[in-house]
């Protein structure tokens, strides 16, 4: 199955990202050849009674117990901490672009 | 005394008889950096003022009768700028983050300050971990200090580099394909990937969330065992990491290793038809593997079919996860914005294209459509399927053998500008290590010699989930009958 420019579009949209013309058809060569050489993995045949492969088979089925810690309250990072790599803030708040009229 | 081809075991133990003192040892690391760096490059960030003023708190505290538990106390060390400190920028080599200095610091790089260890600086990497040069370092490339044409592997270049020129005395990287084995092979030195979980993930700033790992980069297994007492255990902070026993790493470390039983895959040392392996990187791994049966071990080969399509189901998940990672950097809270006035989401759109480089939007790009409507059973369930079948065929394996034997890259360190025009090749290169992401276990890359070039070729040892220690301490053994981790890079060339 062959991806084509419509493709790329609508996942440049998904990723969020903007791509000229000549960076979407790089994207477009480059993600053929990719997917192409993954079709690998249609040799394999799950077999049909096989629980669905998860995330991670190897971490614990349920949190131990001893590893659900107290309900209580801990200190937050400062306020003033977050606000620091903020690329435009007040010292109360981020500052974003009005989206509501 | 000089400390430039000490380990960080035989240097801690120097500093603690009072032979030199830890801001000595520091003063001569740092003058290293300052003399390799131009040509090597391997740091994005150093602090010599603050580092200093560690390694004199660190020195006051050894003089006082304490750190007597800490092998390593007073050893300098530095990590892959993915790992978040709160007195250092860290910029995961892109423009997204060029400015980010973490509000917190990662649980190793509290762990190792409470060994007494001090961080002296950030080490250059692919950006976002996103490679297997370091060419796609937004800062630019590190040199391979074997033969500076090359490049030194990736994406923990900077650490394998730094620390086979001598520029660091130890280094954690981080490894989600592969990432500290194939540089410390490229690079001549030794690398651990631990069992997933091993090490807390807090703070390290996430690519694929499933498949990394924080480990050592050292110049030989028992400063890597060492370190891995020092980083891991389970972290409350990070719900993926466990514990992982009592009993230290470094005291395990035995030179015998009669009866453990080898595994060779075929699959490993043929083509496979995915690319040939080196001639030169195969006869390495056989010689390895008559010395590992003159040390009373059994070798032999074995069948690893599925291994064909480790890499397809690699990089499915792994993009998967890093779309969604790094859907988080949109120019809001934290990284680049984009300047100017625009709707909402265009300045999204923009921040990100601005930020991020091309290997980065690649990789989101192919995460984003193997998880799209349509293409999601064909591409991403399929690869989780391929990540259990593969794991499945490791359990059977070892029922019969301790370790697996591979190589861990299938060429020397290639050329400057090769690897990034030919992204399907450079995928295909990591189909040795990523193996053991896949499978959640732990893998030792070890210098086995050199290659037809003059460059350092890496073996790759495997073994089941949680036989850590037991890795490290063949790898031991191998380095106790062999000088290949000895070799210096600034020996050949600087």
């Amino acid at each position: 199955m062959k991806i084509g420019h419509e493709e790329v579009a609508h996942v440049a949209r998904l990723s969020q990202l903007m791509l000229n013309e000549s960076e979407a058809e790089q994207m477009l060569t480059s993600l053929r050849e990719i997917l192409e050489n993954m079709q690998i993995l249609a040799e394999l045949t799950p077999s049909p009674n096989a629980p669905a492969a998860e995330v991670s088979d190897t971490a614990p089925s349920a949190t131990p117990a001893a590893w659900i810690r107290e309900d209580v309250v801990l200190p937050s990072t400062a306020r003033s901490a977050l606000l620091a790599n903020a690329p435009v803030a007040n010292g109360e708040s981020l500052i974003v672009p009005k989206s509501v009229e | 005394m000089s400390i430039l081809h000490m380990s960080a075991l035989a240097l801690s133990s120097a500093i603690r008889a009072r032979k030199l003192s830890a801001p000595e040892a520091l003063r001569e690391l740092l003058r290293e950096i300052s003399r390799t760096e131009g040509t090597i490059h391997a740091y994005l960030a150093t602090d010599p003022a603050s580092a200093l003023q560690e390694a004199e708190r660190v020195q006051a505290a050894i003089d006082r009768g304490e750190l007597t538990q800490s092998p390593l106390a007073g050893v300098p060390i530095a990590l892959k700028d993915n790992i978040c400190t709160g007195h250092l920028k860290t910029t995961c080599a892109s423009r997204m983050l060029a400015d980010f200095l973490p509000p917190y610091c990662a649980t190793v790089a509290e762990k190792l300050v409470g060994q007494g260890m001090i961080l002296h600086g950030k080490l250059n990497m692919d950006e976002f971990a996103m490679g297997s040069t370091t060419e796609t370092s937004c800062f630019g490339a590190t040199a391979n200090p074997w033969n500076i044409d090359r490049v030194p592997g990736g994406s923990s270049g900077g650490a394998a580099a730094a620390v086979a020129v001598g520029s660091a005395v130890c280094a954690l990287g981080s490894d989600t394909g592969g990432s500290i084995r194939q540089p410390a092979s490229h690079c001549g030195v030794t690398g651990f990937k631990p069992t997933y979980g091993t090490v807390s993930r807090y703070g390290l700033i996430a690519y694929a969330s499933s498949l990394e790992q924080i480990g050592p980069i050292a110049r030989d297994a028992a400063d890597c065992a060492a370190l891995m007492d020092v980083i891991r255990g389970r972290d409350a902070r990070d719900s993926t990491s466990i514990p992982s026993g009592e009993r230290a790493y470094h005291a395990a470390l035995t030179p015998d290793v009669h009866g453990l039983r080898i595994g060779i895959p075929i699959e490993a040392m043929e083509g496979n038809g995915e690319g040939d392996l080196a001639p030169d990187v195969g006869a390495r791994i056989s010689e390895m593997a008559l010395q590992f049966e003159k040390m009373g071990a059994v070798v032999e080969k074995c069948n690893f079919p599925l291994m064909r399509h480790a890499v397809s189901a690699y990089y499915i998940i792994a993009t998967a996860e890093a779309a969604s990672n790094l859907a988080r950097y949109d120019g809001i809270k934290y990284g680049h914005r984009a300047k100017g006035e625009m709707p909402l989401s265009e300045l999204y759109a923009r921040s990100r294209s601005e930020g991020f480089g091309q290997e980065v939007k690649r990789r989101i790009m192919l995460g984003n459509f193997v998880l799209s409507a349509g293409y999601y059973d064909a591409y991403y369930r399929r690869a989780l399927e391929a990540k259990r079948s593969i794991t499945a065929s490791l359990d059977a394996l070892w029922k019969t053998y301790d370790l697996l034997l591979l190589p861990t890259a299938p060429t020397t360190a290639p050329r400057m500008g090769v690897s990034l025009a030919d992204a399907m090749g450079m995928y295909s290169a990591d189909r040795y290590t990523v193996l053991a992401n896949l499978a959640g276990i732990p893998a030792l890359t070890l210098p086995c010699g050199f290659g037809a070039d003059g460059m350092p070729i890496g073996a790759q040892l495997l073994g089941p989930a949680h036989s850590d220690a037991r890795i490290l301490s063949v790898g031991y053994a191998y380095q106790q009958v062999t000088d290949y981790h000895t070799w210096r890079a600034r020996e050949v060339s600087v």
